[in-house]
């Protein structure tokens, strides 16, 4: 028997319940007179979604006008401001040391791999900066783009930095006023399966039985269908990446003229790293660690003693924090039967490169974009998207266990990051491979990839890497250097531009407060 | 620098404001702001082209007067040859400021000052602001209306474009100029002409109703100048190799 996929139901509205829910329903016009598809979204009363502030890729631009919505309201609503990349901070052994990962890759990135000019002649220079000029941006606070400028572009690639629990808010009205998803606020009480063992419907406390074609779990880390249900496996991670837990606070600004940081601050701690994403109203703070290396009363002084540097003493001691245990890790499969997860139903790793928000946007869109027609060919759409989502899981995971693996620093969790046995092959693999031979457009065989070779670039040569096998000498050499040298130079130039023409990140986000970006 | 007054009738009893157009009076301008209850006379005249302000990001209509900085190829001398001129480029030195009142309930109160270091002013051969009995003169009987059709004109602008934004009526636009040393034009915006064809009967009706229709076919029909205004320049370059 095989049934079109008609109705959709997505349980939990956090942030990841209602993504989904406005990228599948602005897909597939569910208002409309003929069988378009229904799109249900349950949400229990009882959970409160929490304001964590959270970063997002460039991704999300894409994300929010396929949705439809305008950039100046999900700016305003979701106090939301603009974020370019990331700095690391105290990743070295050498605590004055810098690095960066900005979202633009290096100018002339196409036709020139920067890595042997930079090493010839440039290799006393950071490697960021040497590279691409976005980071003489975020390096003065400065915004990717002008008031100028239509929505969703910008003069420098961009992602946001936002408050998840407003986010959640604002595509709930969206979804709800604009885009014909119906909520429901209940909570589920019995699933009920066919016998071929899909679901068919759920029960609630206060209303009819709900039925549905396709279920997407987001209710959490509890994975209410996924492994309440199904019992899908999950597959711990922590023998790679340590950290499962986490202490947050938000940190107000000393002043309403600080500066708005526009690039996410990763500073590294004796057993993980602490976080730090400017919104236009505060700072969201917070120390990702290690339980195994530190007790839950150490990191909160690191976390404290963080605050004081970078603001004062009177905060550091009255901010409220809040303490997050996690298991980091992904389920075995993502789609099962009738039943998808996504979000932290699906799994969840220290937030080091973004990845959350980021797979919630891939997974719907492939949802979207790769629909069964019914639920014949389900299974084969699902073993697709498993097998898709399980590389780009491993890629997260050894990108950001690549940030571990180069660091100098000396403390036992730097130490066990090293140790081999919490390599991942994949990873041990490319390191051998780019002790020879940089990173650039070799690797990029799967459409899938996660991260450009960009990326691996600037944390590769941003922690110092150097190739320790050479190749013979490459005919071309000299031209390469040449163009090299004349690119670097542009980037100087671009670089100066950009200082002078941008406006800073809290002006731009001033200027947002009365006026709106244009469409074109 | 520009130095604001209010106007009056005692403290500028004596001053005087010269009207010629002139190049050293600031009309060496490559465009001037326009509102759209002028754009039906100023399309027999100028290109109406439209521009983001820098410092909010909204849109303005402008009529093209030259193709490079303070070029105005209107201009000859101390004339100005053309039927109509804008507005705006009418008013300096003066300006309408408004002062809110305390009272929220009562409207904001329109006032007309002066630039007194505005070339314009206080010059021997101008005109006086006002009559020897302080009443005033039809140089500021005159200048009063246009300021206040420039105000109603900015409160115009923004539900213009409002109209336009909410059909998606606005596109980029950049203008190659074909001379030897072609020029090219960048940062305008313009009607799009497919989009507007393309509109519902429900659509146009919306964009009329907004007073929106007559102002958008009067954009379109403007840039007829453009070719006119690529030979105004052609002669200029012809009559500066004469010399």
């Amino acid at each position: 028997m095989s049934s079109a996929i008609r109705n959709i139901v997505i349980i939990g509205g956090g942030s990841a319940g209602w993504l989904a829910a406005g990228i599948i329903a602005s897909t597939y016009a569910p208002n409309s007179q003929d069988k378009g598809l229904r799109v249900t979204l349950i949400e229990s009363p009882d959970i409160k979604t929490i304001g964590v502030g959270e970063g997002t890729w460039p991704s999300m631009r894409r994300t929010l006008k396929r949705i439809g919505l305008s950039e100046t309201d999900f700016i305003r609503f979701c106090d939301a401001s603009f974020k370019q990349g990331t700095a690391f901070y105290g990743w070295m052994s050498d605590p004055s040391a810098c690095y960066t990962h900005p979202f633009m890759p290096p100018n002339n990135f196409d036709a020139l791999n920067p890595v042997d000019g930079y090493l010839a002649a440039h290799a006393s220079a950071r490697f960021d900066d040497t590279v691409c000029p976005q980071v003489a941006l975020f390096a003065n606070h400065l915004a990717p783009k002008q008031i100028t400028t239509p929505e969703y572009a910008g003069q420098a690639n961009y992602g946001y930095h936002l408050d998840a629990g407003k986010f959640a808010t604002m595509l709930q009205r969206h979804c709800t006023e604009q885009l014909g998803v119906q909520q429901i606020v209940a909570n589920v009480t019995e699933v009920l399966c066919r016998p071929n063992g899909d679901i068919d419907r759920l029960k609630t406390d206060r209303t009819d039985d709900l039925e549905g074609d396709l279920f997407i779990d987001c209710s959490g880390s509890q994975g209410l269908l996924i492994n309440g249900l199904y019992e899908v496996g999950f597959i711990g991670r922590d023998d790679v990446l340590f950290n499962n837990r986490a202490i947050a606070a938000q940190t107000p600004y000393l002043d309403e003229t600080a500066p708005i940081a526009s690039c996410t601050r990763s500073t590294a701690q004796s057993a993980g790293w602490i976080w730090d994403i400017g919104l236009p109203t505060r700072r969201g703070t917070g120390y990702v660690y290690s339980a195994q290396h530190q007790s839950d009363d150490a990191a909160e002084q690191t976390l404290r003693q963080y605050i004081e540097r970078t603001s004062t003493s009177e905060i550091a001691e009255s901010v409220q924090t809040r303490t997050i245990v996690f298991e980091p890790g992904h389920r075995e499969r993502f789609w099962h039967r009738n039943c998808v997860a996504l979000g932290m139903a699906a799994g969840f790793i220290e937030p080091l490169e973004a990845s959350a928000l980021v797979l919630v946007e891939l997974g719907a869109t492939m949802i979207a974009d790769e629909l069964p027609a019914d639920r014949s060919d389900m299974d084969s759409v699902g073993k697709r998207y498993n097998d898709r989502f399980r590389y780009r899981w491993d890629q997260i995971i050894d990108f950001l266990k690549l940030h571990y693996v180069l660091s100098t620093r000396t403390e036992a969790y730097w130490a066990d990051h090293r140790n081999p046995s919490s390599i991942p092959e994949s990873l041990q693999s490319l390191l051998t491979t780019w002790a020879y031979r940089a990173p650039w457009h070799h690797e990029g065989y799967h459409k899938d990839e996660m991260f450009p070779s960009a990326s691996y670039q600037y944390v590769l040569y941003g922690m110092g890497f150097r190739p320790s096998r050479a190749l013979p000498k490459h005919r071309h050499v000299e031209q390469d250097l040449a163009a090299a040298h004349h690119t670097f130079a542009q980037v100087t130039k671009q670089a100066n531009q950009f200082r002078n023409q941008m406006p800073s990140n809290r002006d731009l986000l001033e200027t947002l407060k009365q006026h709106r970006f244009q469409t074109v | 620098m520009s130095n604001f007054e209010v106007l009056d009738p005692k403290q500028h009893q004596t001053l005087r404001v010269n009207t010629q157009p002139g190049a050293a009076f600031g009309d060496d301008v490559m465009s001037a702001m326009v509102f759209p209850f002028e754009f039906r006379t100023l399309q027999a005249e100028y290109p109406i082209l439209f521009r983001k302000d820098g410092q909010t990001g909204q849109f303005y209509a402008l009529a093209l007067l030259g193709l490079e900085p303070k070029e105005n190829l209107y201009l000859d001398g101390a004339q100005w040859i053309a039927r109509y001129l804008p507005l705006s480029a009418r008013r300096a030195p003066f300006l309408i400021t408004e002062r809110k009142s305390l009272d929220d309930q009562k409207p904001a109160e329109l006032l007309v000052s002066i630039d007194l270091d505005h070339p314009r002013t206080q010059h021997p051969d101008g005109e006086l602001v006002f009559n020897e009995d302080g009443s005033n003169s039809a140089l500021l009987d005159s200048t009063i209306e246009c300021l206040g059709n420039i105000h109603a004109g900015h409160e115009q602008t923004r539900h213009y474009f409002d109209a336009l934004s909410a059909l998606s009526l606005i596109t980029p636009m950049s203008l190659e100029v074909p001379l030897e040393a072609p020029l090219e034009l960048t940062g305008f915006y313009g009607i799009d002409e497919d989009q507007l064809a393309a509109l519902s009967d429900a659509d146009l009706k919306q964009l009329q109703t907004a007073g929106g229709l007559e102002p958008t076919y009067m954009v379109l029909a403007s840039l007829s100048q453009l070719s006119g205004l690529i030979q105004k320049k052609q002669h200029r370059i012809l009559k500066a190799l004469d010399h």
